[in-house]
């Protein structure tokens, strides 16, 4: 009986020390990085859109017309975007014109815009690099 | 009865002794340690509006032990008035997937980042200054 005491004894010392002395073996730290970079965008060819909206005075009609890049950074297409208000782009566009530029400038008619009150219009055309120039029409058209 | 007093305290201390382990493994969860640091770099050119382009990192783990990355966050800084830092898209890394960088490695985790479409002139050939920030934790 003492013996049996005596190994209970020995057993429940060691699972103190052992329970005592026993390290957090699955604890874990947790770390902060930090760092710097930079993001950079491409280099483009100057912008040298242009646009000017005249009334034609003919068919309620509106040409808009500019300079446009020529040469090899710029594509040829321009789109002029029409617009009932502003701000004009593409997504606020009521009509859409298309041309190509030649010797830099470029020139293209709508078709009837007898119920448009006002007329906003917006430019644009893509340089090969990707970056897109635009041009805002200074002044708007009342009732073409 | 005093065998079985003495055998009641050890058995006590044994427990306090085993849970106290745990304790401490459990509160070792909960806290970050100082003095744990990694690094968090790179850079990425030839950005246009419109397009998305990667943004490789390069995560450093200059300690012995492997960690897990649970997130990665960039913040870009404006070049000018004209250019804010809000015409960029950046996604951050929130822990997927799943990221161990071994002890004094790296790895490579990609973002995108995307210009504005509407971008303006004032932002060709320009350079966004990025600042990272990470967390990550010991990987057993």
């Amino acid at each position: 009986m003492a013996l049996i005491g005596r190994t209970m004894a020995a057993t429940l010392a060691a699972l103190a020390l052992a329970g005592a002395a026993g390290q957090p073996a699955q604890a874990y730290w947790r770390a902060t990085g930090s760092g710097t970079g930079t993001v950079s965008t491409a280099a483009a060819a100057a912008n040298v859109l242009t646009l000017v909206l005249t009334a034609t005075g003919s068919g309620h009609t509106v040409k808009a017309s500019g300079k446009a890049g020529s040469g090899s950074p710029y594509q040829a297409t321009i789109t002029v975007y029409l617009c009932k208000s502003s701000p004009c782009n593409a997504a606020n566009a009521a009509a859409t014109l298309t041309t190509t530029q030649s010797g830099g400038n470029y020139s293209v008619t709508s078709g009837n815009l007898n119920s448009w009150a006002t007329v906003y219009g917006q430019a644009n055309q893509l340089q090969n690099s990707g970056w897109r120039d635009y041009a805002t029409a200074p002044a708007p058209i009342s009732n073409p | 009865m005093r065998k079985y007093a003495i055998a009641a305290g050890l058995a006590a201390v044994a427990a306090v002794g085993i849970l106290g382990g745990r304790q401490l493994a459990l509160a070792g969860s909960d806290n970050s340690v100082p003095g744990h640091a990694f690094t968090l770099s790179g850079s990425v050119g030839g950005l246009v509006p419109g397009i998305r382009t990667p943004l490789r990192l390069t995560v450093a783990n200059p300690d012995s032990q492997p960690i897990r990355l649970t997130s990665a966050t960039v913040t870009a800084g404006p070049v000018g008035s004209a250019c804010p830092a809000g015409l960029l898209t950046i996604t951050s890394f929130s822990g997927t997937p799943e990221t161990i960088v071994a002890g004094r490695g790296q790895t490579v985790i990609e973002l995108t980042v995307t210009l504005s479409a509407q971008a303006p002139d004032a932002c060709k050939k320009v350079s966004f200054p990025l600042t990272y920030a990470g967390k990550a934790e010991q990987w057993h």
